[in-house]
């Protein structure tokens, strides 16, 4: 596996033809968005930024990055990069797992998907060759069975298994797709262009392959040095001692609750007081804990297997109680029962769903039930957990209440003519961070070019004192700059693919000495900027392209209007326009357009 | 004052909450004295080499770290909250 030949090898499978080609990727593609996000966002311009999303001129790229699949600590990711139903612009989601380095291990460092089959089909990839084979005996079924099917056929050694479920098949708006580890490409509803397009997985089979770079010894020493900052125990990833290796991510459910940043009840609370500890990291390491699983070449196992010891779903064992489910099925739809989150995540795990669009739906259709404005009979309680189960299945397949929610909550709430009480920016739910209360991540929900978006500016590391960049999560002066750098950075990040907690280890530094190496060319952190800059310059044109554009960086007025009533954060809004001048001025966008000089300034036109 | 540890700093304690008696005019200078003294082991995570704050420890009063407002300086009163948390950070 010849890291510096990456780009080489993407397939363009066309689904209309039932035919695909192996094509290399231009050479300054390559050279300019380097690979998974930047690359596939390259890609996507190219088929057209206004078609519709469930159209068969809809693109669907799979990109590996150059680093994908190699023995670079928490390499183990790809990106699946379309345009969104759910938004309508740009949408990137990462898998984690081991499908991403199968997928290069056997030849491929992307797959382009056109088109539409006519009938149901999966792509079965090995030693660089892909068939489309029928699905027909899986379409319809979840993806746990979906996963086991496969497993049965070809066995389990060395295969991974990428698929939709009913929801995506049922074209749900924020579909997901989910491998055998139970990781997903959660966000943006990428599982619903894959179910317009009838493909219901994709299957790899493939062993391991070492890397081969230009001086291995220069790649034995950049790669040690960052797994040193991982392993480092001041820092949070480092294995069994950091907070993100001994809880995983839900480590955080009491430091948002407690500096009032934990969205409660359709974030018209920014606290879940005591509750918050019943469905915290530590009360799911205490109670509930049974395994540490881990993605291709991950030190840091942030997943936390549990299972469910009583109650109606006892027995249950699931991947991983997540902060961000946590939060928008538990505090935010006033749930404090950690076995119904869990159930409620691994019915998305199977359904094929993103749970924190799902929380955000629920969330909102209660606040609705509560003021009356729900239809008779398809009304939703704050905390009904068994409601929240049955409503889950109904919305992958469409019926009742299911249908309506199925188009998430912005779609939704604008059909009961109250778009106020969607916590949406650009269709996309808001994350676990309350803007009042971390003031940068509202400025990057803001911002994001695929909707409201914890993951595309990771300030909160700042705002907790995570990172040496520290920042008052309290005072919006400086936040411009600070999400701006985070966005470039992992822009960058996205596109090696490194797992996006590599940062709370790693810098522009490690990121471009190891990317470096890996090509055998002159690569520094300056460029790793750029490129970063690039990239998030790219994803904007494409969607200003597809006409969102100016006045679209937006919060709900919730966070801007409505002061925080909770310790910490109390009396606080949300100071977005202030931010967003800020903000334009350091990107020089004329109110969220790219300006021509500055594409043609980043190399874009 | 009722003290709350998290995370990774909670099994050094061996619990979640304690109850500390301070002096009226304490500041978290204090707090950490005294929570040094009690836990041996929790200095290295509460103080740096150089006697400063450290960096593997956020001190939180009233839901706000103690960094944003005047360190280990910062004043006490004996009915508020004190949370202390490790770095964290996921999603």
């Amino acid at each position: 596996m010849k890291l510096r030949e990456f780009g080489q090898n993407i397939a363009h499978i066309d689904l209309t033809r039932g035919s695909w080609e192996m094509k290399p990727a231009p050479a300054d593609w390559v050279e300019k968005y380097i690979g998974a996000r930047g690359l596939g966002v390259r890609y996507l311009l190219e088929s057209g930024p206004g078609v519709d999303p469930l159209s068969p001129e809809n693109r669907l790229c799979f990109m590996n990055g150059p680093l994908t699949g190699s023995e670079a600590s928490m390499s183990g990711r790809w990106a699946c990069v379309t345009k969104s139903p759910l938004t309508q612009t740009v949408t990137d989601s990462h898998q984690g797992g081991w499908s991403a380095a199968r997928a290069r291990w056997a030849g491929f460092d992307g797959l382009v998907f056109d088109g539409r089959s006519e009938t149901p089909v999966y792509a079965f990839i090995e030693d660089g060759e892909i068939s489309l084979r029928d699905a027909s005996e899986v379409w319809g079924q979840g993806i746990h069975a979906t996963v086991r099917f496969f497993q049965e056929r070809y066995g389990a050694k060395y295969l991974s298994v990428n698929a939709i479920g009913p929801a995506g098949e049922n074209c749900v708006r924020f579909a997901a797709q989910v491998n055998e580890d139970d990781r997903a490409f959660g966000r943006g509803g990428t599982g619903a262009v894959a179910g317009s397009k009838n493909l219901k997985a994709i299957v790899i089979r493939a062993k391991q392959r070492k890397s081969d770079v230009p001086d291995s010894d220069a790649w034995k020493t950049v790669r040690r040095q960052a797994l040193d900052r991982i392993r480092d125990e001041a820092n949070i990833t480092s294995p069994k001692k950091g907070g993100l290796s001994v809880y995983g991510t839900n480590v955080l459910m009491n430091v948002t609750n407690t500096i009032g940043a934990l969205g409660t009840r359709n974030s018209q609370r920014t606290s879940f007081g005591d509750k918050a500890e019943l469905i915290s990291g530590e009360y799911v390491e205490q109670n509930l804990l049974v395994g540490n699983p881990t993605c291709h070449a991950c030190p840091v196992a942030c997943k936390k297997e549990v299972e469910i010891k009583e109650g109606p779903w006892a027995g249950l064992k699931m991947e991983s109680v997540e902060y961000e489910p946590a939060w928008s099925l538990g505090s935010n739809c006033d749930n404090a029962n950690v076995a119904s989150v869990a159930k409620i995540i691994d019915q998305c795990n199977d359904l094929g769903m993103d749970p924190i669009e799902l929380g955000n739906a629920f969330s909102m259709w209660m606040e609705a039930t509560e003021r009356g404005w729900v239809p008779e009979g398809q009304g939703l309680a704050w905390g009904d957990e068994l409601a929240m189960v049955a409503l889950t299945e109904a919305i992958a397949v469409r019926k009742g209440a299911g249908d309506v929610l199925a188009e998430g909550p912005a779609r939704a709430a604008e059909g009961i003519g109250h778009p106020e009480i969607s916590m949406t920016v650009k269709g996309q739910a808001v994350a676990a961070y309350d803007p009042r209360g971390l003031k940068g991540m509202g400025l990057g929900y803001a911002t994001s070019n695929r909707g409201a978006c914890h993951l595309r500016a990771y300030v909160a590391a700042a705002e907790l004192g995570v990172v040496p960049i520290e920042s008052d999560p309290l005072a919006w002066e400086g936040k411009g700059e600070l999400v701006k750098t985070f966005q470039d950075l992992h822009a960058f990040s996205d596109s090696l693919d490194l797992c996006k907690f590599s940062a709370f280890a790693e810098g522009a530094e490690e990121y471009a000495a190891q990317y470096a190496t890996a090509m055998g060319i002159t690569f520094g952190p300056e460029e790793v900027m750029l490129t970063g800059e690039r990239i998030y310059n790219l994803e904007r044109y494409f969607n200003n392209q597809a006409g969102i554009g100016e006045g679209s960086d937006t919060l709900p007025a919730r966070f801007t209007d409505e002061p925080s009533t909770e310790a910490g954060s109390k009396g606080h809004v949300s100071e977005l326009a202030a931010m967003l001048k800020e903000y334009y001025a350091v990107r020089e966008w004329e109110e969220g357009v790219v300006p021509q000089a500055k594409l043609q300034a980043l190399g874009i036109v | 004052m009722r003290v709350s540890f998290y995370a990774t700093l909670e099994p050094i304690v061996g619990q979640r909450k304690v109850e500390l008696a301070l002096a009226a005019d304490a500041r978290v200078a204090d707090l950490v004295d005294a929570l040094a003294a009690r836990w041996p082991e929790l200095r290295e995570h509460l103080m740096d080499e150089d006697g400063r704050l450290s960096r593997r420890v956020n001190i939180f009063v009233g839901g706000r770290n103690v960094r944003w407002l005047q360190g280990l300086e910062t004043p006490l009163e004996p009915d508020q909250t004190i949370d202390i948390f490790p770095p964290v950070a996921g999603g």
